[in-house]
Order: C-alpha cells, then structure tokens, then sequence
C-alpha cells in the first residue's frame, strides 16, 4: 500500500493518528503504530531528527536506511565516548567501538527484511 | 536544599511510593507467595487489558527472540518469566502514568534496552560469570527506578539536571545528585526495592549500580548491570540528565574479563537485537 508521508514539523499534533511505526534512518523503532501524536510526542521525535511521518497505514513499509544517517549516528557515538579519551590514550577502544557499531548497522541494511 | 530527611518527609507526606493498581499488587503478592500456576496467573494479568497488552508486546519483544508472534498470554508469562514479570509490575504502572513529564519517557526507554542489554550480556557470559539471565535483566529494567520518584519529587531539580545531560564538563548524573541532595537515585530505588521485596543481591545491585566495586553479594552480576547500562548509553538509549559513556566502562570490561572480541560481538548483538524496541510506547 503506498503511503503519505506528511513533514512532521508542519503537522498539528492535536489527534493525528500515526499509523505506520515511526523509525529513525538507521532503522530504529521510536514510536510504534498505532499512536496518536500529542504535543509530548512530536517533541520527542523532532528531537531524535524524524522529519516526516506516515498517516496511512503501511505496515509492511521496509525500514530505510542511509550512509548520511549513519555517519551522522556515529558523530553522536563519538560525542558520547568523549568522556573516555583520557583513559584510552591511543583511541583503540573508541575506534573499536565506532567500527563495531558501524559494522552492526551495515550488516542489519543486507539482511532481507530491513531491504529498500 | 533537599536533603534526604526533607525529601522522604515530603514524599511520605504525600502517601510515599504510589501504589500499584490493584490488579498489579495482586500480581506481585502470588508471584512473591510463589505458588500460583502460569494459567491462573494469567486469568489474573487479563484482568487488567492494558497490562496484559503491554505483556504480550514484551514477550514479543527482541529479548526473546521468538521465532512467531506470540499471542497467547500464558505463552507470554512463561517466555518472560516470574522474575522480570515481577520487575514489569513495578516499573510498566510507573512509567505509563507518568508518561507526560518530560524525561520519563526516554528514561524508560533506557530502561528497557537496559534490560535486553544486560540480558545478552548474560547470555553471553553465562558459562563464565554464572549468573541467573532473568535477574540479569530484571536488574536492567528497575536500575533507575529510584529517578521516576525523583522526577516526581524534584521536578525542578531533575529539569536542571536535564539541561546539563548535554555537557561533557558536568558530572555524571548520579554525582550531581549526591553533590546537591546528598542522596542519588540508587538509594530510593533501593528504598523501593526493599518495600517490594526483592533479594538481597537484588537491593545491593540497586544500590551499587554505579560502584559495582562496593557491592557485597554477587558482584558479578552488579558489573553486568552496569555494563548493561553504559551499552545502552553507548547505542543511543541515553539517560534524558547524562548522555555520556562513562570511563567506568573499560574497568568494567577488565573486571569481567571480556577481550575486544568480546565485546565487539556484545555490542553488534545489542545494536541489531535493540532495532526492534520502540522509544515511545503507546
Ligand atoms: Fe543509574
Ligand atoms: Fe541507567
């Protein structure tokens, strides 16, 4: 079923229906459908960078995915490891961990159920 | 300033912890009595529709694994198990009543790949650590619980806290908290606990959750929870005061013995397994 993806940010949350999961680009799940977007609500995901919503059910819309999100995600990992660079002085276990998350993300993309 | 004879004369003042709906105590008073069967357990889960909803979805949550959906509660109840159950009516009543208070909802999800995080781990480690996988992951559900009281309770304090979660130079949240009440989250949900009756090792590893070093009973599984919780710091279920890894994170890792290989499968396991929990419930 095709779906309308309305702009988040434009959408008056007083009893709109969300009937699609809500996911972020790496796929993962924030809101699960059906919900009705309260003020609360479409706060929280303008937060975590959704930009659009579907308004019509979809449910077997595949989770997408981009390398932009990705890298984007992995700034933020990078932002959140900070605290470690003092006590990993060559970087190796934030390299580590960067790589490995890296690694899982991309490995979820090629599995057939996540496929565009 | 609160203090903790100011803050737990308030809080009592105004009927202490809330209870839980009736049903929900009524769940937890057969588990703790341990003598009711899956089947009546869940003619009496059913009694409540939301609770019972929120059950299957967790049955059918990534920390099971199940290869089919599952729709029948009493399935549900076993795949989960007393234990976390238990911990699920403690902590769902909490969080879906007080869902509107900015915080609470990220808060809770934290909780939740918390406990899948911790779950793994255990999973994972079970031949070398031995500990119990559901108290692992019961563990990682009510870490925090003490935060929802303060929320409640210090509502600008904790809006404050919020403010700094972003700054590198601030201290982690639970240091900040002894700083300015001399108490922090881990003593209330200790003091929570203890009025649900949880064990020993579990009220110590309330406690300690943040100096899994201090514990006394099963070390082990208090540097699993903790562990548990800078993994899910670490995937993207930030705490809503604190959003750093904390450096406790690589004496953790040597305390439990886990080599970069280790870690690196923990971690790709926690990513893909946490896809499928959502940051909002409904
Ligand atoms: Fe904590
Ligand atoms: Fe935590």
């Amino acid at each position: 079923m095709k779906c309308v993806a309305v702009s988040l940010e434009t959408l008056d949350p007083e009893g709109v229906e969300i009937v699609s999961d809500v996911t972020d680009s790496l796929g993962r799940l924030l809101a699960k459908a059906p919900c009705v977007l309260e003020p609360n609500l479409k706060k929280l995901l303008l937060a975590r960078g959704v930009r659009y919503v579907y308004i019509r059910s979809c449910a077997d819309t595949p989770r997408s995915f981009d390398n932009e999100a990705l890298e984007k995600e992995l700034e933020l990992l990078k932002k959140r490891l900070i605290l470690l660079a003092p006590h990993d002085r060559e970087g190796d276990f934030v390299k580590m961990v960067v790589e490995t998350v890296r690694g899982a993300y991309q490995k979820e993309e090629v599995l057939p159920e996540h496929r565009d | 300033m609160l203090n903790i004879p100011d803050f737990f004369e308030s809080f009592d003042r105004r009927g202490g912890f809330p209870a839980l709906p009736e049903v929900i105590s009524e769940i937890v008073h057969e588990i703790d009595a341990e003598r009711i069967s899956i089947v009546d357990l869940a003619r009496l889960v059913q009694k409540d529709m939301s609770f019972a909803v929120q059950i299957l979805a967790h049955a059918n949550s990534p920390a099971y694994n199940m290869p089919n959906r599952v729709t029948n509660l009493s399935l549900a109840l076993q795949i989960i198990g007393l234990r976390p159950l238990k911990a699920l009516c403690l902590t769902i009543p909490l969080f879906t009543r007080f869902k509107h208070i900015m915080g609470l909802p990220e808060l809770w999800y934290h909780s939740r790949v918390t406990a899948l995080c911790t779950r793994i781990a255990a999973e994972k480690f079970r031949q070398t650590l031995q500990v119990d996988v559901e108290v692992a992951e019961t563990l990682g559900l009510i870490h925090d619980i003490g935060k929802v009281f303060l929320f409640l309770e210090a509502d600008e304090f904790m809006q404050c806290q919020m403010q700094l979660a972003d700054d590198p130079q601030t201290l982690p949240d639970w240091k900040r908290e002894r700083k300015a009440l001399r108490f922090d989250h881990s003593f209330i949900g200790t003091r929570f606990g203890r009025k649900f009756n949880l064990p020993p090792a579990m009220l110590d590893a309330l406690l300690y959750h943040h100096e899994p070093e201090k514990a006394q009973y099963q070390q082990e599984l208090v540097y699993l929870c903790a562990l548990g919780d800078q993994v899910a710091t670490m995937i993207g279920a930030i705490h809503p005061d604190f959003r750093f890894v904390e450096p406790q994170i690589l004496e953790i890792q040597k305390r439990l013995g886990l080599l970069p290989v280790h870690f690196q499968d923990l971690l790709q396991e926690c990513v893909r397994r946490s896809l499928g929990i959502s940051l909002i419930e409904t």
